[in-house]
């Protein structure tokens, strides 16, 4: 997965079993038995993502948000995004 | 015929074999459930499910249990009653629970003041001599096998299964429970009912800690230690009455939820110490302590933070 870029758009693996836990957002995956947990921004990545979205469509939301610079969100949200796909919590649906 | 009348995990039950173990009983005509005798034909296969489902049981016979309803019984020529007893308040029950879409862990429980705390974990992990071993201390003996727990108005509650304790021989004699020891559980095994010491007290109690037990040697440290919500969900989900019924019976949403709301409402910990019996007053002890500390009141969790910013948190499989 190393071909993901700023463009690609990414969307959620529907598989996934999930619920918001105060801030956390708890998923499992019933195919691998895995269990996974995100953070408050991870889980505004998520909501994000209900439709699918280019990694820089989720930076200029997560922008509004947070106060971030662009070069720092784009790579923190790259390497994120990338860690997501490894475990098969989203996929790429586009390049 | 006669028929017998029981409390069990929470549900009124009428049986036409009297439940071996048994320790509370509910009034004719009310039950929930039904335990009858019955044929089943040889050639039935039945695909698991919340509907039905038939379970074999070598040398002893099998049970189709259906609907969360009725449990019926063909026993094979020569078993022993007393065993398919076992079996039936054991696996069909459990079944049973699960075809009900109710949230049923493999944990033994004792209540604590107020509240009940468990103990989850495989066979032989120690649940039944920690139980056992809180009782001989007074505190009320809750179940020790198949554990109901259920909502009232989103908090979390435990059923009583309504069964007396059972213990392996050696438990008996460490725990110093002789006087106490009932019949025989199995025909094939030294394991014996413990005849309790007081009235089981049949009211559901609100859930007030969860303990994931632990072998000392398999962790670098023993003690107790609070898990994060996802380490909990999933083992929880680890720690559900035999857990590949799940996606058997479509429950994985439902469970995953149910899990999702325990966690919120109660601490999860590990309890990691050795199995050496003579350690056991110690545990006791530590968990005691503990439960001075927690006030035993109700946590909630949404103050947890130990995660990292835009991480995946823990990746927790299952075994």
């Amino acid at each position: 997965m190393s071909g993901l870029e700023l463009s690609s758009q990414i969307t959620r693996n529907n598989e996934l079993l999930y619920a918001t836990v105060g801030e956390e957002l708890v998923m499992m995956s019933t195919e691998q038995g895995n269990y996974y947990g995100l953070d408050p921004v991870g889980r505004r990545i998520w909501e994000i993502i209900g439709e699918p979205r280019t990694v820089s469509d989720i930076c200029a939301v997560l922008q509004m948000d947070y106060c971030v610079p662009a070069a720092t969100c784009e790579a923190e949200v790259l390497a994120f995004v990338k860690e997501l796909v490894e475990h098969r919590v989203v996929h790429v649906v586009a390049n | 015929m006669t028929v017998w009348y029981y409390r069990m995990c929470g549900l009124n039950v009428a049986s036409e074999i009297a439940l071996a173990g048994a320790l509370s009983r509910c009034d004719a005509g009310t039950n929930e459930v039904s335990i009858r005798r019955g044929s089943i034909l040889h050639a039935l296969e039945a695909t698991p499910s919340r509907r039905q489902y038939l379970l074999r049981i070598p040398d002893v016979g099998r049970f189709l249990i259906k609907g969360g309803q009725e449990i019926t019984f063909d026993l094979d020529a020569g078993a022993d009653e007393r065993d398919a007893v076992v079996y039936m308040l054991g696996s069909a029950f459990g079944i049973l629970l699960h075809q009900r879409g109710h949230l049923v862990l493999h944990a033994s429980a004792v209540a604590v003041g107020s509240g009940v705390v468990i103990f989850c974990g495989p066979s032989r992990a120690g649940k039944s001599t920690l139980a056992a071993a809180l009782v001989r201390q007074g505190y009320p003996f809750i179940t020790d096998d198949v554990c109901h727990i259920g909502f009232d108005r989103a908090r979390p509650i435990v059923f009583a299964d309504g069964r007396m304790l059972k213990l392996w021989d050696e438990t008996v004699e460490n725990l110093a429970l002789g006087a106490r020891r009932g019949e025989r559980v199995l025909s094939w095994a030294e394991k014996f009912y413990i005849l309790p010491e007081r009235e089981t007290d049949e009211s559901p109690r609100q859930l007030v800690a969860i303990y994931i037990l632990r072998e000392g040697n398999e962790a670098p440290r023993q003690g107790i230690e609070q898990l994060s919500m996802v380490e909990a969900a999933a083992l929880l989900r680890q720690n559900a009455y035999q857990p590949q019924l799940l996606s058997m019976m479509d429950l994985e949403r439902q469970y995953f939820l149910d899990t999702m709301h325990l966690v919120l409402h109660t601490p999860v910990f590990y309890l990691t110490r050795s199995l050496d019996f003579t350690l056991v007053p110690q545990v006791v002890r530590e968990l005691e302590a503990h439960w001075r500390e927690l006030g035993l009141t109700h946590h909630a969790r949404s103050e947890d933070s130990d995660v990292r910013v835009g991480a995946v948190v823990a990746n927790h499989s299952q075994q």
